[in-house]
């Protein structure tokens, strides 16, 4: 259904963050200057409120709103195929643009005191702003862009911005390395997935969602009819073969997609960047590498629904990746001292999270958890920019400690975005999480005890690094005057922390009455019945369907037509909603809650009641200690597996370009050198020369056409 | 004939007849100082632009009519007073600050005359209207060059251009004659109420006339010098490297793109008709790759950098050449990704706002007080300037075909419309080895083009003597209106080709022979 005024809105939300970001450019060194802040603050802000705009109106139609306004022709690609500039407005869609649009605010009114010392504008003031305007706008075109060729303009667009962010502080070697670290790491997934996009290209000869998702509908109800008319084929046969070329395809473009998300979403093998992009300033891990750009690989996979979990297989290996991740991710962050490293691992654990959630089929609840997330995960990225700011730029939590007396308010905020991220029950973390265990409970069990350690681990590390930073005795770096920040900064972590309390009742009944029932999460996923998954209900569709068919084709049936998909998801309604998942949930969530509050006591009891057990356990386990504290010595695997053979390989390949392949450039390129130097020769500067070679010419045409 | 009529289907071309005689006579009252001048005639032409664009822009789209004889207004005039126009408004603007105060008056005129030549050449429908429209934009081009810079080597190269260009005109009217001569005596072109026409006779000629088809090749040579197009490039980098930098940025657009459209129109008289004018297509094709790969050649070897942008002028010609090769698709099918003319339309504007703002930048700043020539003057611009830095780096990448500027898409559309031509096209083969030519020669010229940039952001100056800036605001505007225009236009390049289309329909072989069945 239509959304009133879809357009205007979605143009606005683009429009206005990039204008504030082309005036702080072209204003900021002369004009603006300390106020750089003002015009980005207003364009995103103003694109908040169109946002929240949007998500009212497209609430007000329900799950079933979706308008596709095309904005202009862009150019046309053969004979009657246009790339549109067009949106792509549903659901998900909102949602994600209000969450973006509403953290960036917050992120950027921080980043106003943030990125200054002592009340002066840091250098290169007026260019964090611009990015960051430039930054949300690309966004807006990743998340509102209704083909793939704008998917993947604007994935490319948050990914240049990011290697600016995170290279802010250029001339510091280490950000310049890892800018160049995230741009290389991102350049190996994003080759994936344009080749995913030239796949899907190739195949349909569309780009733009509404026809290629409409010929996967039509490739899964086996209608050539519809599909010949669809994708203007020329006879029915061609439609039939397609339909089993696109059948066939499918798996292929999930898993080339599946690169760019990896690489994006900080996922094993490819989370590498993420942890080396904390050199850019906090507001920037907060908003790009926390809360919107890395969670834009769960979006791309929810979006394209129909692609991925129309494979088994690929939704195993994402679900397999993403608990894997989440694991991993986890171990590390035990031992790290660096409290922006911290919740960069922690970042990748819960981005795993929510591939575990798409894997199992439960792609509302990764994209609640992805809203969640946002929330808190943002929130405790700018209290340790408060903390860092502070401490005059230290972040690593041996250095200091106590600071609940000093910095009460960033304490307190930042104790709630720990609690969510913990899981503590009723908080944010907690109804999200608990979703996608739940989820892998029922599909993986594996994996979902897989998600259940995880979560004692995400306690234990939070509140180790709560406790070392804020317990104990006041410790700080010597020669800084530590003090609370001010309220530029204060204010967001406040906001912050209220959608970090409370940003997970989207995700809980209310209506259902009895505290039991207030407590249930949905469990049948095709029906649901609390706000966020029944809003989400329609966009979410393919992975419900697909998985009913999945049963079905087991149970040997062979579903087909619009009929059949209805069927499937009676059969997935009843093994959704048997009893043994009801009892299974309930223990879940209760043993969840144990777990997320029994990791809290560990971290208590070890690093403020008895300081000497974590002592005493390294020395005992120097080995594993040593293990994670290097993450595994991945980075120095890769370095010798991949990047010391590619630089012996550069080195070998650099010899031979010097001698032999330069020589034969040489050679080659001398021939327009040659054609170059004959022609000069007639420029020789007199009248008379010029034209006699005019004459000359002419005389040959006329020549050549006579005996021609 | 109703005169009203008759003014208000030549709208945008009456009120630049009428605003460059104005301009010209403010300067009839000799200034009692040498160093004062009509101050007010600059910003008079650039208002007599303006509102011949906004008419442009305000009325429709003009439907076939050949209401004047000798004249057919046609949506190609539409697409030509649109693109033309709009160029020629960041032509004036760029080229305010250039002449000396007591010469305003001759100069601005003379720009205008030259953009009302542009437009009279799109809807000329008479051998002689077509000749007389063609010197109308180059003549004043002569004078131009030599008011623009005090200096022999300005008045040097007009005077090169200046005789060779009577040349290349006589050359033209050769084969008009001839064209004359061997069609039964006609000078219409294509058919209109007022009488037969050539087009009519090329049908009617069967296997093809030795005559008629050396006329069209003489009046094509005679239009490859405008375009400079090998061989007739000769004068181009001497001439560009003489005249001041933003008239530099005129040459490269008015001329070439008054080449082009006479060269469709000369075409579309003979229907397009492959299979008959093999030899004309053979030495298009020949021209057309000559020009694009010793353009991209020899400025490779050049360090001046007005020269490099000269040569790659003539590099410019050739692809552009591919597309008036491939010729107009037929109505209705596909946009200018299938279509040459809408392609090469496309281009040609898209070109004159990436050309003059690379020239734009030269005049804005200056070494020792001369405006900068040589690479070297540009090293380190970064530093000192970086907007005309930027925007000289966003043209240069235009010109170079880059994203995101429209100069890609423009290579694209050229490149497509070739690669897109049916296998039942006579040409087919070698339109495609054209085109794949011209990907080479564009991956040369990346070599040079690069090279400018490279000089900008990675040298520091050698010297410690800085460059100032110079030209005044006027010139800024202009350079950031071509630099955004480049950026718009790959966003939003249907604003053109919706426009370049319908051109392209215009003076297509279906379309000659619709007008012929009237």
């Amino acid at each position: 259904m239509e959304i009133a005024g879809a357009g205007t809105l979605g143009v606005l939300i683009l429009l206005l963050p990039a204008l504030g970001a082309v005036a702080a450019a072209a204003l900021g060194p002369r004009v603006l200057k300390g106020n750089s802040h003002l015009p980005v603050i207003f364009g995103v802000g103003g694109a908040a409120v169109v946002a929240l705009i949007m998500l009212k109106r497209v609430a007000g139609v329900g799950p079933e709103a979706l308008s596709t306004p095309v904005i202009y022709e862009w150019f046309s690609a053969k004979q009657g195929s246009w790339f549109n500039v067009e949106l792509w407005i549903d659901p998900l869609t909102a949602l994600m643009m209000a969450m973006v649009t509403f953290v960036a605010t917050f992120v950027v009114v921080y980043s106003k005191e943030y990125m200054r010392h002592h009340d002066h504008p840091e250098r290169g003031y007026e260019r964090f702003f611009a990015f960051l305007g430039m930054f949300v706008c690309a966004m807006g075109v990743l998340v509102l862009g209704g083909n793939f060729l704008l998917l993947y303009m604007g994935w490319e667009a948050v990914g240049l911005c990011s290697y600016l962010l995170i290279g802010f502080y250029y001339e510091k070697p280490s950000a310049a390395a890892a800018a160049k670290k995230a741009f290389l790491v991102n350049r190996i997934g994003d080759f994936g997935f344009g080749l995913g996009i030239l796949l899907i290209y190739m195949t349909f000869g569309h780009l733009d969602y509404r026809t290629v998702f409409e010929a996967i509908r039509l490739t899964n109800a086996h209608n050539a009819d519809a599909l010949m008319s669809l994708l203007n084929l020329g006879s029915l046969t061609e439609a039939q073969e397609l339909i089993h070329t696109i059948a066939a395809r499918l798996p292929y473009m999930a898993l080339l997609l599946l690169c760019g998300a990896i690489g994006k979403s900080a996922q094993f093998p490819l989370y590498v960047w993420l942890p080396d992009a904390m050199e850019g300033p906090s507001p920037v891990s907060a908003l790009i590498h926390a809360a919107t750009m890395v969670t834009a690989g769960v979006y791309m996979m929810v979006r394209c629904g129909l692609i991925f979990a129309a494979s088994d297989t690929v939704m195993l290996i994402i679900a397999i990746i993403g608990g894997g991740t989440a694991l991993f991710a986890a171990t590390v962050a035990l031992v790290q001292t660096d409290m922006k490293r911290i919740l960069a691992y922690s970042t990748i654990s819960q981005l795993g999270y929510m591939f575990l959630g798409v894997g199992v089929f439960a792609a509302s609840s990764a994209i609640f958890h992805l809203f969640t997330h946002a929330f808190f995960k943002a929130l405790l990225f700018l209290g340790a920019g408060s903390v860092m700011h502070a401490m005059g730029g230290v972040i690593d939590v041996r250095r200091f400690g106590g600071l609940k007396r000093i910095m009460p308010i960033t304490f307190v905020t930042m104790l709630i975005g720990s609690l969510a991220l913990a899981g503590f029950p009723l908080f944010a973390g907690f109804w999200s999480k608990d979703e996608i265990v739940h989820h892998a409970m029922m599909h993986r069990p594996i994996l979902g005890i897989v998600g259940l350690i995880t979560a004692a681990l995400t306690a234990f590390y939070t509140f180790r690094m709560m406790f070392l930073a804020f317990w104990g005795e006041e410790r700080v770096p010597e020669g800084v005057h530590a003090h609370e920040s001010g309220r530029w900064i204060l204010v967001p972590l406040c906001v912050l922390a209220l959608g970090a309390a409370f940003a997970g009742y989207v995700g809980v009944h209310v209506e259902s009455g009895g505290f039991l029932g207030f407590l249930q999460p949905d469990e049948d996923m095709a029906h649901p019945q609390t706000a966020i998954h029944h809003f989400l209900s329609e966009v979410t569709a393919p992975f419900h369907v697909e998985h009913g068919a999945e049963h079905v084709v087991a149970a040997g049936h062979a579903a087909m037509g619009a009929e059949h998909a209805m069927a499937t998801e009676h059969v997935a309604d009843a093994v959704h909603g048997g009893f043994l998942a009801a009892i299974a949930h309930h223990w879940l969530m209760y043993v969840s809650a144990l777990i997320a509050i029994g990791g809290i006591l560990v971290a208590y009891w070890w690093y403020v009641r008895k300081p000497w057990i974590p002592q005493l356990l390294r020395s005992m386990l120097p080995d594993a200690y040593n293990v994670l504290l290097n993450k595994y010595f991945v980075d120095e695997g890769y370095d010798k597996a991949i990047v010391k053979p590619l630089r012996m390989g550069g080195v070998t390949c650099f010899r031979l370009d010097e001698f032999f392949i330069d020589g034969v450039i040489w050679l080659i390129t001398a021939i327009p050198r040659f054609i170059g130097f004959c022609a000069r020769s007639l420029q020789g500067g007199a009248l008379q020369g010029y034209g006699l070679t005019m004459a000359a010419g002419l005389g040959i045409i006329v020549v050549l056409a006579l005996l021609m | 004939m109703d005169l009203s009529a008759c003014i208000g289907a030549l709208l945008p071309e009456f009120i630049l007849l009428v605003g460059a005689c104005v301009v010209l006579l403010a300067g009839a009252t000799p200034p009692a100082r040498a160093d004062q001048g009509p101050s007010l005639t600059g910003p008079l032409a650039l208002i007599t632009v303006l509102v011949a664009l906004g008419v442009t822009i305000l009325s429709a789209t003009p439907a076939e009519s050949s209401l004047v004889p000798g004249l057919l207004i046609s949506p190609l005039t539409g697409y030509v007073r649109l693109g033309g126009l709009f160029i020629g408004l960041l032509l004036v603007l760029c080229n305010l600050h250039v002449p000396v105060a007591r010469e305003r008056a001759e100069y601005f005129s003379m720009i205008l005359f030259s953009l009302l030549g542009l437009l009279l050449t799109a809807s000329a429908n008479d051998l002689l209207v077509l000749f007389f429209a063609i010197e109308l934009v180059s003549v004043p081009t002569y004078v131009l060059i030599s008011l623009s810079r005090e200096d022999r080597r300005a008045s040097e190269s007009a005077i090169k251009y200046f005789f060779l260009g009577a040349f290349a005109a006589g050359m033209m009217l050769y084969g008009f004659s001839f064209l004359y001569g061997s069609l039964g005596g006609h000078t219409t072109m294509i058919d209109s109420p007022h009488g037969p026409a050539l087009s009519t006779a090329t049908a009617a000629l069967g296997a093809g006339s030795a005559l008629a088809t050396i006329g069209l090749l003489l009046a094509l040579a005679g239009v490859f010098f405008k375009m400079a197009a090998v061989p007739f490039h000769v004068y181009a980098p001497d001439v560009y490297e003489g005249a001041a930098s933003p008239i530099t940025g005129l040459l490269g657009f008015l001329p070439k793109f008054a080449g082009f459209v006479a060269a469709a129109k000369l075409l579309a008289v003979f229907h397009w008709d492959a299979e008959r004018l093999q030899v004309v297509y053979w030495v298009i094709w020949i021209a057309a790759a000559l020009t694009m790969t010793i353009g991209n050649a020899v400025a490779l070897l050049q360090s001046n950098v007005k020269r490099i942008l000269a040569y790659s002028s003539i590099a410019h010609s050739g692809y552009m050449m591919i597309g008036l090769l491939v010729g107009p698709a037929i109505a209705g099918e596909g946009g200018p990704m299938r279509d040459g003319i809408a392609a090469m339309l496309f281009y040609m504007v898209v070109y004159g706002a990436m050309n003059l703002g690379a020239f734009a930048v030269l005049s804005a700043i200056a070494r020792r007080s001369e405006p900068v020539e040589d690479l070297r003057d540009l090293e380190g611009l970064s530093v000192r300037q970086p907007m005309l830095s930027l925007a000289l780096a966003i043209c240069v990448f235009s010109l170079m075909g880059f994203p995101p500027t429209a100069g890609l898409l423009g290579k694209v559309y050229i490149f497509s419309s070739a690669f897109s031509v049916g296998a039942g096209h006579p040409f087919a083969t070698p339109l495609i080895v054209l085109a794949v030519i011209g990907v080479l020669n564009s991956a040369v010229g990346a070599a040079y083009y690069l090279r400018i940039i490279a000089t900008c952001y990675n040298k520091t100056p050698s010297e410690t003597e800085d460059t100032t800036p110079i030209g005044g605001t006027a010139l800024r505007w202009g350079l950031a209106a071509c630099t955004i225009a480049v950026l718009i236009l790959f966003l939003w390049p249907g604003m053109l080709t919706r426009n370049a289309r319908p051109a392209a329909v215009a003076v297509s072989a279906t379309q000659v022979e619709t007008l012929a069945q009237k």
